[in-house]
């Protein structure tokens, strides 16, 4: 009997690294931020593992910090804001979007005595503002893009002052140095915590399912190896389903990862709903973010970004998940997501 | 005992010779930097008679160079490490092969004419001429820090000339532009002006990659350099907002969003 044991432990032992030793490996970026965390839900649940995946996440600083680990070939793949991308690929960099991780998140907050004035469903409350931003932070680019939607020449309407960080957007707005400033998480809820300030806008309410923070790889890697993303790409709709569907352990694992105050985590994430962590690559998104950015004048020189969005991978990947679990309402409601957005 | 003791002293002294020489040495490595006679290169005499460069703690050696094809060869040769030369010459060479990256800008003549107006390639030519800061990219060049300072220097040596151009301008009054030219100074690389007179130029061969000219532009550096002395700074000098205003730097991001400069590649 022993002997049978034995034997039995030594197969499945084998058989456990044989498994470990056949998957594929991926090195993937992110910078630290609540919304972020289907990496953290996938890798702890063993999403990854179960699609056939083995990942190691690594934490960064900045966008453009972890855009330069991506082009040294230091990652395979990663998640660093939408701006950044799209400046390395109009620079030459080979890059393509294979999926998304965050859509929406972006806030106007405001001292609590201009709330009143601000307040409304009405872009047009903006007119005449000074309005404290990061240059180039997705709030910057698609609050330019809402106020354009809405008919409002904001080149003339509105003054933006720019500011070398978000914390000194903040420090602007509690001294009264703007009428508002436009921030993201999980800055905004730090702000009304530490500061009494007030949001009086989330931009979802003028620009819904705004894209933010794509998933991006080297051009090359998704060409040779199409599966392994397509199974990284499987495990993190995965991974938002549990999101969807536990919020609780959701929080836990977030808070874990993050080391940000649960509270704040569970707010933004579940009560405000600031932002949807959702790995659809929303294509028209990108499309529009890059037009936003080269109608403020940033970047003069057009691109066809197109050339680096790869839809397909993630459409395969859904399929995939549909095909176990075809019933599911939440990869129902993701089929029909990518449809509209892609 | 006593023999332990000895060696154990000798090891200390060994250890403390090979821990602490190096460091020594580099943080006292002088940059060789050529420049031309050419009131395009004011950011760098400026830095240097200013006693700037020695305020942010770099020692420099200034090498003068009688035209850009001498200096390009000094750099590509590593003969100095940092050189301000012609932007038209730098990317010919660039294409060429030579391991070179541009850090940051230099000076334009943007003198206007009549000729202007009727020969758009007068205005063309200045504008080849204009000065870029280059470094030699070869084993043993400047690391990422000292190229930080280096580049902010650069960028306190454009606030000084803007701010208070007399001043400025009295420290290396020979370099003066003569009465009537107009020269504008930028330290901002500016990675797409770059491209442009890279496409009008033509250097993009077949074989090369997409991001050829982009991966000899360090502007990285720059941001980080724009980064930092805007974080010091309380009410923006409105010389160095104007220079955030045009640069192209992805923002930072997120409650740990301090940029690190280091190819450690994040943590795990």
């Amino acid at each position: 009997m022993k002997r049978i044991f034995a034997l039995v432990l030594m197969i499945a032992l084998l058989a456990g690294s044989a498994y470990g030793a056949a998957l594929p490996k991926l090195r993937v970026g992110y910078v630290p931020e609540p919304a972020h965390g289907l990496y953290f839900v996938a890798k702890e649940k063993g999403f990854f593992k179960e699609e056939g995946v083995d990942v190691d996440l690594y934490q960064f600083g900045s966008a453009a910090e972890g855009m330069a680990a991506l082009k040294a070939d230091k990652l395979d793949v990663g998640t660093f804001g939408t701006t950044a991308p799209l400046v390395f690929i109009s620079k030459g960099s080979e890059f393509t979007f294979i999926g998304g991780m965050m859509i929406g998140g972006q806030a106007i907050i405001t001292r609590p005595e201009r709330l009143g004035e601000l307040s409304g469903k009405d872009l047009k409350v903006y007119k005449g503002k000074k309005i404290g931003l990061v240059k180039l932070s997705t709030g910057d680019v698609v609050f330019k893009g809402a106020l354009k939607k809405a008919g409002i020449d904001y080149k003339k309407d509105v003054n933006f002052v720019e500011f070398g960080s978000v914390a000194a957007v903040v420090e602007a707005v509690k001294k009264g140095a703007v009428d508002a400033g436009l921030v993201f998480p999980p800055h905004f809820s730090l702000a009304e915590k530490n500061h009494g300030l007030k949001v009086a806008h989330y931009i979802e309410e003028f620009y819904p399912d705004y894209t933010c923070c794509r998933i991006v790889a080297p051009t090359n890697l998704v060409k040779a190896n199409p599966d392994t993303y397509k199974r990284f790409l499987a495990a993190l709709i995965r991974a938002y389903r549990f999101y969807k569907t536990n919020p609780d352990e959701t929080v836990k694992i977030y808070t874990r990862a993050l080391k940000i105050d649960e509270d704040i985590i569970r707010n933004e994430t579940y009560v405000k709903r600031v932002a949807e962590s959702n790995p659809d690559p929303l294509r028209k998104g990108i499309l529009d973010f890059w037009q936003h950015i080269r109608d403020a004048g940033y970047i003069t020189q057009d691109y066809p970004i197109d050339q680096h969005i790869n839809t397909a991978l993630y459409k395969q990947a859904l399929d995939s998940v549909v095909k176990r679990e075809p019933k599911d309402k939440v990869y129902q409601q993701m089929l029909t997501f990518y449809k509209k957005n892609n | 005992m006593r023999r332990l003791g000895s060696l154990l002293l000798i090891l200390s002294l060994a250890l403390l010779a090979v821990g602490v020489r190096p460091d020594s040495a580099r943080a006292a490595a002088v940059i060789r930097l050529g420049y031309l006679d050419d009131p395009g290169s004011a950011l760098v005499l400026l830095a240097d008679a200013g006693n700037l460069f020695k305020e942010e703690g770099l020692e420099v050696k200034p090498v003068r160079f009688k035209d850009s094809a001498g200096g390009l060869a000094s750099l590509a040769a590593g003969k100095v490490d940092v050189g301000a030369f012609a932007v038209r010459e730098t990317l010919m060479a660039i294409a060429r092969g030579d391991r070179l990256r541009i850090i940051a800008g230099g000076g334009t003549d943007r003198t206007g004419s009549l000729l202007d107006e009727v020969d758009a390639s007068a205005r063309l030519e200045r504008e080849d001429r204009g000065i870029v800061v280059i470094l030699s990219d070869l084993p043993g060049a400047p690391d990422k820090e000292t190229l930080a300072k280096l580049v902010s220097t650069l960028i306190k040596a454009d606030l000084l000339l803007h701010n208070h151009p007399d001043r400025a301008w009295s420290s290396i009054a020979r370099h003066r532009p003569a009465e009537g030219r107009n020269f504008s100074f930028d330290p901002d690389p500016d990675y797409y002006r770059l491209a442009g007179i890279w496409k009008r130029l033509d250097l993009q061969a077949p074989n090369m990659e997409r991001s050829f000219l982009a991966d000899h532009v360090y502007d990285e550096i720059y941001c980080d350099a724009l980064h930092d002395l805007r974080e010091g700074e309380g009410e923006a000098d409105p010389v160095l907002k104007k220079l955030a205003d045009k640069a192209v730097c992805p923002p930072d991001c997120c409650p740990t969003g301090k940029k690190k400069r280091n190819d450690k590649g994040g943590s795990q």
